[in-house]
């Protein structure tokens, strides 16, 4: 066999590797399932990745993609700004749950009842990992963060941000809602590759949840990691919300 | 070659690049030239990559950074991905990576390699300094160790390597560190050093058990690097697929099992 090289995709721009995420953070495997997806539509010479503020900024470089960095939680205004002056263009707006569901929630609420055709996408690690691990809406019940040291009381401080539940209801049938795990790599691809077809096809707003680890913050080794992301599933129910059935003709 | 040399060692913490550069920078100042020695200190007690910026010159140095290097001393593979925007057009390369293998056929430790290499550096120093000064500061550092006649040897030993003991150029290792393969009839399983971060999620994610982290190969961060057994492996590809880094990779040779 000639020169060996990593697997990978082909989106990536080889130079930016190792990235700068910790050893064992979930954001390099949502990027590479992105990456693959990328890859398997050909969108990556149209595409515009704009990242929020937070641990996703990290990507920042690791794409031969378009790329563009935001305020933090003004991800999703932005894409649908983009998406207003490009319509043939494909916009991925990549943001932490602090940035989706605390400062950026009112632009996202309101572009999902919009109804933007855009493509976001929210890795959920229940706080806010690259300030130190603050309590963050997603934090689980009894969870221990740097700000909530006897562990999240969910009676005084309200149950976990249900993220794509609550777009649900306010979104039309058009919308695309689901989330992934970083356990099931594979799964969650199909979910992005889905995802990324809606936006092409301008049938409506698109949005995955992928969940996913923060082995720094959670002071957890790659067993207890894949043990916590599993009590995390049992809150956060990994699957489709709402997928819209396509007709054929 | 210039006025000014300008040398960079570059190896793994613990091999004595920063030794040799002291020899070096000490035999100059002894003998009446200017020289400056730079370390560069990072986690090398933890296995990390350690360099040496080194100036030796007639007049007086004006800066003590340098863009390109005149002569660059490579001791450890891990070292290379580091030094390669050094390499310039007129920079002699002194590719050490593999001199252990000739050392230990000589019977002199390992340990010794950068004494090696000091021994192979001296003669593109001929214009500044000669053999004797080095040797007299060698004996000054290194007298009192248990292994001086050793090192001594190595000294010499260094002095005479040829092209095929030392390459002058990096080869395979330009971009990627040279992956780790191992393989059966079955499987192909390739892993590499420069990606790896030493996380254990495939470790954790292997479905037959077959992936141990190593007590001999070290990752980009000095961390241990998973390695497989590949009479548990059954190619699944979970690992390739979980690792964050694409620091595996995974082929099933089918054609072979079809046979």
């Amino acid at each position: 066999m000639s020169e060996v090289l990593p697997s990978f995709p082909k989106c990536y721009k080889e130079k930016s590797w190792p990235s700068l995420f910790c050893p064992g953070c979930g954001h390099p495997i949502v990027l590479k399932m992105l990456g693959q997806v990328i890859d398997e539509l050909a969108i990556a010479h149209k595409s515009l990745l704009a990242l929020d503020i937070g641990c996703s900024l990290l990507a920042w470089d690791l794409f031969d993609v378009d790329t563009i960095q935001t305020h933090h939680g003004r991800t999703v205004p932005l894409a649908a700004g983009f998406k207003l002056a490009k319509p043939n263009g494909i916009i991925i707006a990549y943001m932490g749950d602090g940035g989706a569901y605390a400062i950026g929630l009112q632009s996202l609420l309101t572009s999902a009842h919009r109804d933007d055709k855009i493509t976001v996408i929210v890795v959920n690690n229940t706080l806010y990992a690259m300030t130190g691990g603050q309590y963050a809406p997603t934090t689980l019940c009894d969870e221990r963060t740097t700000t909530t040291p006897e562990g999240r009381n969910c009676q005084t401080a309200g149950i976990p941000f249900p993220g794509p539940e609550t777009l649900s209801a306010m979104t039309t049938k058009n919308a695309y809602l689901a989330r992934g795990s970083v356990l099931q790599p594979l799964v969650l691809k199909s979910y992005l590759k889905k995802a990324l077809q809606h936006q092409i096809e301008n049938r409506g707003f698109s949005f995955v949840e992928a969940l996913s680890f923060c082995p720094l913050n959670w002071k957890t080794d790659a067993a207890g990691s894949i043990k916590f992301l599993e009590k995390m599933q049992n809150y956060f129910k990994v699957g489709e919300i709402k997928c819209p059935k396509i007709s054929k003709s | 070659m210039s006025e000014n040399l300008k040398i960079l060692i570059a190896g793994e913490g613990g091999q004595g690049v920063q030794t040799i550069a002291e020899i070096i920078a000490k035999a100059a100042f002894v003998g009446k030239l200017e020289s400056l020695h730079i370390p560069n200190f990072g986690v090398e007690q933890r296995g990390g990559v350690s360099l040496a910026f080194l100036q030796i010159s007639k007049s007086p140095i004006p800066y003590p950074k340098f863009l390109k290097a005149d002569i660059l001393a490579v001791l450890a593979s891990r070292a290379v991905g580091r030094v390669e925007k050094y390499v310039g057009r007129q920079t002699k390369i002194i590719n050490a990576i593999h001199l252990d293998t000739l050392l230990l056929e000589r019977k002199i430790q390992t340990t010794s390699l950068n004494i090696a290499v000091l021994g192979n550096l001296a003669k593109f120093l001929s214009q500044f300094l000669s053999i004797e000064a080095l040797e007299e500061q060698l004996h000054v550092k290194l007298a009192d160790k248990p292994n001086y006649n050793e090192n001594l040897n190595a000294f010499h030993l260094g002095q005479l390597l040829t092209e095929k003991d030392a390459p002058s150029h990096l080869g395979y290792y330009k971009r990627y560190l040279k992956p780790l393969v191992s393989q059966n009839n079955h499987i192909f399983f390739a892993r590499f050093p420069y990606l790896c971060k030493g996380c254990g999620l495939c470790i954790e994610r292997c479905p037959k058990n077959a992936l141990s982290f190593s007590k001999v190969d070290l990752g980009v961060y000095g961390t241990p690097m998973p390695q497989v057994d590949l009479d548990k492996c059954i190619g699944c590809k979970i690992c390739q697929i979980t690792c964050p880094d694409c620091a595996i990779k995974v082929v099933k040779k089918q054609k072979i099992k079809k046979n």
